[in-house]
């Protein structure tokens, strides 16, 4: 017991000593926060780092990579990447550490826009510019934005059902609506986009909004017990491409696959633009619209952002919105052509 | 009643069974501060601290209910609610101590009922905290509708850095929590009594030990310090979520284990958990100040709890303990 107590004090002691002792200041790598140029470090190096809110995903997948290719491009010499499992808590903590580890800008895919604000907050004091990717920030100061309007995008599906149904009585067009990931703040932003959509159109009616937390048995699940309830639902929205895989082998168990020429066809909606989805659209099978998302944009403008800071050609708070398009059978080949889509390029 | 495996063993196993734990942490920090300088700093050993104070409290909340042979699935999910509900007084009341009673108030209550269910009852606690992790988190979901609540007042996101005799404010009530967790286990008689039922339950009773309301209350105090946890953690984020803290009852049983707590009950120490947690907050920063991808984090992380725990189970079936 007095050895347990004697390792409990000098633990204490040792993080009271800690606690106290200076904090050391991120004047020691040469840059003073000057949002018009960068000084740089003492070995020289330039190091960015991209915290994810999540890198599970294709699209992920892609921007990370077109974010890495354009800083190396830009002239630094290491890009750290982070996943935050979209938990805000972590990704402060990814922030600080990035602090401590003195690196030369962070591009953060937030987990959510209000949570991260006081990472921001810390880096602003620590003098390391934060570029915002994907989605906004709402507070601290971001030195530039290549964000997407995940609102705009789900409205975007409903917009499609609706002028796809249009002029059927009210109310008569059943919806289901898949709920995603909850912790996810795009995809939340989607959905409420899509309700918001949705309320535009009389005749369009959401009948159930099932909680499949982005998940494929469960999207299954959801889809199968939906049209056990009521078989004459007539649109499904799913947040994200992947999830139309399950959604698509659940109406094929159910007996309610049907080609997109047959009236009995359930209109598939989703965001995104990966490559299985978007080839679907091309052979004219499965689904009938998906809202793509500009990701070699975000790594890309993100990692031309980082370059334009290391010369002081740009100051704070520019923003640059990128394009979402509205992709279906008509014009999916176009769009390939004109390299619109990063999950298919011309030629694939 | 400890049991020692009696084996012949060299003196050099000795040693590494019972420093063990030390040993990985100081090969950790040897490797960490060889790859990244900015590891050995004072500011980053302080960050660490700062950054985990929530999860070591809770932690040690944790290890009350797994010395009695519980465990406690619902932490997190108390820490997201009760935050939401706290957020939501504070933003329309601005009264920061009401609000940090209302926190611990709601956590403590839901260790009582997370308690009474297990003891009184006598649903398995897995089960039981399991339950209740999904309500409270769903409850704090039907609240925001996902949204995150923000727009705390400045005095309260202060709060979690603001220091008092110099010492950071989430560091001191750690140090707090820490001293008085070790009183209480170790030098008050509740402590013999909670030990006494997660060895033996049935031998407990028999020496006239209220086994119900030992057991009920580790669960109270796990709640207790989980409010704790919470004041902490939502001044950290300045805003509250329904997503806040999803891993961390996992993340806090596997420090208690790490620690060398037996899940059976009856083994474990303050000093343990919070080598356990620190372990565990050190490999995190580590990992990300060397820049490891996130995919090697998740498998060189797993590596190190499991050799860590199993030297700790290794340690403590030897009789080194």
């Amino acid at each position: 017991m007095k050895k347990l107590l004697c390792l409990l004090l000098t633990m204490c002691l040792i993080m009271v000593g800690m606690a106290c002792g200076p904090v050391a200041s991120n004047s020691d790598s040469g840059s003073e926060g000057n949002p018009f140029g960068h000084d740089p470090k003492a070995d020289g190096k330039l190091v960015a780092a991209f915290l994810c809110a999540e890198v599970i995903g294709q699209q992920v997948q892609f921007e990370i990579d077109e974010f890495e290719k354009g800083c190396k491009a830009e002239g630094f010499d290491e890009v750290i990447i982070l996943s935050a499992e979209n938990n805000v808590e972590t990704q402060i903590s990814q922030m600080r550490d990035m602090i401590t580890r003195d690196v030369d800008i962070i591009a953060l895919y937030s987990a959510d826009p209000d949570g991260v604000v006081p990472g921001v907050e810390a880096c602003n004091e620590a003098g390391i510019p934060v570029i915002a990717v994907d989605r906004s920030i709402y507070g601290g100061q971001v030195y530039f934005s290549v964000v997407s309007n995940d609102v705009s995008d789900g409205r975007d599906i409903a917009e499609y059902f609706g002028l796809q149904t249009a002029g059927a009585p009210e109310g008569t067009v059943k919806v289901l609506h898949c709920i995603g990931n909850l912790s996810s703040s795009a995809q939340n932003s989607r959905h409420v986009g899509f309700r918001a959509g949705v309320d535009g159109w009389p005749q369009l009616k959401i009948v159930a909004e099932p909680a499949t937390e982005a998940n494929a048995d469960k999207t299954y699940n959801a889809v199968v017990d939906a049209f056990k309830n009521d078989p004459d639902i007539k649109c499904i929205m799913v947040t994200m491409d992947h999830l139309l895989v399950p959604v698509v082998q659940a109406l094929e168990d159910t007996g309610h696959l049907f080609p997109p020429d047959d009236p009995n066809h359930v209109l598939l909606g989703s965001c995104d633009g990966a490559t299985e989805q978007l080839k679907w659209l091309k052979q004219g099978i499965n689904n009938d619209v998906i809202i793509g998302l500009d990701f070699a944009g975000f790594g890309t403008y993100a990692a031309k952002a980082a370059g334009r800071y290391i010369r002081g050609e740009e100051s704070y708070d520019n923003k640059y919105q990128t394009i979402s398009y509205v992709i279906t059978r008509d014009n999916v080949t176009m769009l390939q052509e004109q390299s619109k889509l990063w999950g298919l390029l011309p030629g694939e | 009643m400890k049991k020692a495996i009696m084996f012949k063993r060299s003196r050099i196993l000795d040693f590494l069974l019972k420093y063990g734990i030390y040993i990985v942490i100081l090969a950790l920090f040897t490797v960490f501060s060889i790859i990244s300088p900015s590891f050995l700093s004072v500011r980053n050993l302080v960050n660490i601290l700062d950054q985990y104070s929530y999860y070591i409290i809770g932690a040690i909340g944790m290890m009350f209910v797994i010395l009695v042979g519980g465990v406690d699935l619902s932490s997190g999910a108390m820490i997201a609610f009760s935050g939401i509900i706290g957020s939501l007084y504070l933003i329309s009341t601005k009264n920061i101590p009401q609000t940090m009673l209302i926190i611990i108030g709601i956590c403590t209550l839901c260790g009582l009922l997370n308690g009474e269910v297990v003891s009184s009852i006598g649903v398995p606690a897995f089960v039981a905290t399991l339950a209740f992790q999904n309500m409270w988190r769903g409850a704090g979901y039907t609240i925001t509708l996902g949204d995150t609540i923000s727009g705390l007042p400045r005095a309260f996101t202060r709060l979690y850095s603001t220091r008092i005799f110099g010492i950071k404010f989430s560091i001191l009530v750690l140090i707090i929590v820490s001293l008085v967790a070790a009183y209480v286990l170790h030098f008050s008689s509740y402590g013999k009594k909670l030990y006494a039922v997660g060895d033996n339950r049935n031998a407990a009773k028999i020496m006239g030990i209220n086994v119900r309301r030992i057991h009920c209350s580790a669960f109270v105090i796990c709640g207790f310090l989980t409010g704790i946890a919470t004041i902490i953690v939502t001044s950290y984020i300045g805003s509250a979520r329904a997503a806040t803290a999803e891993t961390l009852s996992l993340d806090c049983i596997a420090a208690v284990i790490i620690g060398g707590a037996n899940v059976n009950g009856g083994e474990g120490n303050i000093i343990g958990t919070i080598i356990g947690a620190l372990l565990f907050a050190l490999v995190k920063n580590g990992l990300n100040l060397i820049g490891l991808s996130y995919f090697w984090q998740l498998i060189v992380t797993g590596i190190i709890i499991y050799f860590a725990a199993a030297l700790n189970r290794l340690k403590v079936r030897a009789g080194l303990d």
